[in-house]
């Protein structure tokens, strides 16, 4: 995809705790049972609506595994939001999610974080399962200042409303980037050239 | 890093110098580790200038010839960067087929490959206009050419003055009125 992107979000995280779900559910509104390591970072770009205006959010979903740890900081410059993902399931995820989030803290001021629980599904199927505890996770995210959410790509639970929240953070903190956006519904009225009387 | 497909992803030459001296630095230890190779080559290939994207796809080949290497599939990606970049096209899709046959369905593979099929259309595109150009160029000379020899002096003049005196004249006029 070409063209403007007026929001940068980058999705970090460990490997396998669902970075590429998440975006293949927000951009496809699709799940996929096939597990497949991302390669580098993948782009995509998707507009949404937000305050009266049209918002194309750039995604940066960068590969988890060690081999690209080091490139973590270029994709996630000047990202105004981060959604560092960890699996609800499995605890180890947490601590490496903690690992992006004091990074990001340190390094990109301006970068909005949002910490993602995955894998909602596998909970509500079996209570057992869990092993990261929400409210835990929410009182380290008052202490870093980071919104938590717990979300299913497979089930798309949650999906929707994460990124809604995303977009109506970044109109509220960026009122003069959204005043030069397109708006949802163009006003013909206004948009047809008058006629100048002689 | 700018936007858009994976081929126009141009990394900053401080990126790249970054990971450059990490590399050389390594270099002068003793044998480079396969991580710092791949960073530095990744690098190399989103360069601007052809001779860093060449050196990325020497690095890659060799980290991909080694037989204890693992991240294959990666190297391959790369390398299908790389050679796209070059406009080595027919190369780049043989490495994406092989991904490919392992991973029908891997949308970042099928991604680049859609990129580069386009590219080579709009390529063939742009060498077909300029052999059409040419060739209306090669029929106008011809036929001048066929015309001057047909007509007799009269209006081989009337011919002369259109092509070559009159378009003198108004730029003569021209010269008057910008005076």
């Amino acid at each position: 995809m070409t063209g403007k992107v007026d929001m940068k979000v980058v999705m970090l995280g460990q490997m396998a705790c669902g970075k590429t779900s998440l975006v293949e559910r927000f951009m496809h509104n699709h799940f996929s049972i096939n597990y497949q390591t991302t390669i580098g970072a993948a782009f995509g770009a998707r507009i949404m609506d937000v305050a009266g205006k049209k918002v194309c959010i750039g995604l940066w979903d960068t590969a988890g595994s060690e081999r690209y740890e080091a490139m973590g900081r270029i994709y996630y410059r000047d990202a105004m939001a981060a959604v560092v993902c960890y699996d609800i399931t499995q605890p180890d995820t947490l601590a490496r999610a903690k690992f992006w989030v004091t990074e990001l803290n340190k390094n990109e001021e301006n970068c909005k974080l949002y910490l993602c629980g995955t894998k909602l599904d596998l909970v509500e199927k079996d209570k057992e399962a869990r092993r990261v505890d929400f409210h835990d996770v929410t009182e380290y995210g008052k202490e870093v200042g980071a919104k938590v959410i717990e979300t299913s790509s497979k089930t798309g639970e949650n999906v929707e409303e994460l990124f809604a929240q995303i977009v109506q953070d970044f109109a509220e903190s960026n009122a003069a980037i959204m005043a030069s956006l397109k708006d949802s519904f163009p006003l013909t009225e206004d948009d047809k050239p008058r006629r100048k009387c002689c | 890093m700018e936007l858009g497909d994976p081929l126009s992803e141009i990394c900053s030459p401080e990126d790249l110098k970054v990971f450059e001296r990490r590399y050389n630095e390594e270099v002068c230890k003793g044998p480079v580790s396969s991580k710092t190779q791949f960073e530095y080559s990744c690098f190399l290939v989103r360069s601007k200038y052809p001779a860093d994207i060449e050196r990325g796809i020497m690095l890659l080949e060799e980290l991909y010839k080694n037989p204890d290497e693992t991240g294959k599939r990666d190297y391959i990606y790369y390398l299908a960067i790389g050679n796209a970049r070059l406009k080595e096209y027919q190369i780049a899709l043989k490495y994406l087929k092989g991904l490919l046959q392992v991973e029908p369905s891997n949308r970042q593979v099928l991604e680049l490959e859609t990129c580069i099929k386009k590219r080579m259309d709009n390529e063939a595109l742009k060498g077909a206009a300029i052999a059409g150009g040419a060739l209306i160029g090669l029929g106008a000379i011809i036929g001048l050419g066929v015309a001057l020899g047909k007509v007799k002096n009269g209006s081989c003049c009337c011919l002369l003055v259109c092509c070559v005196i009159l378009p003198q004249q108004q730029e003569k006029n021209n010269k008057y009125v910008s005076e």
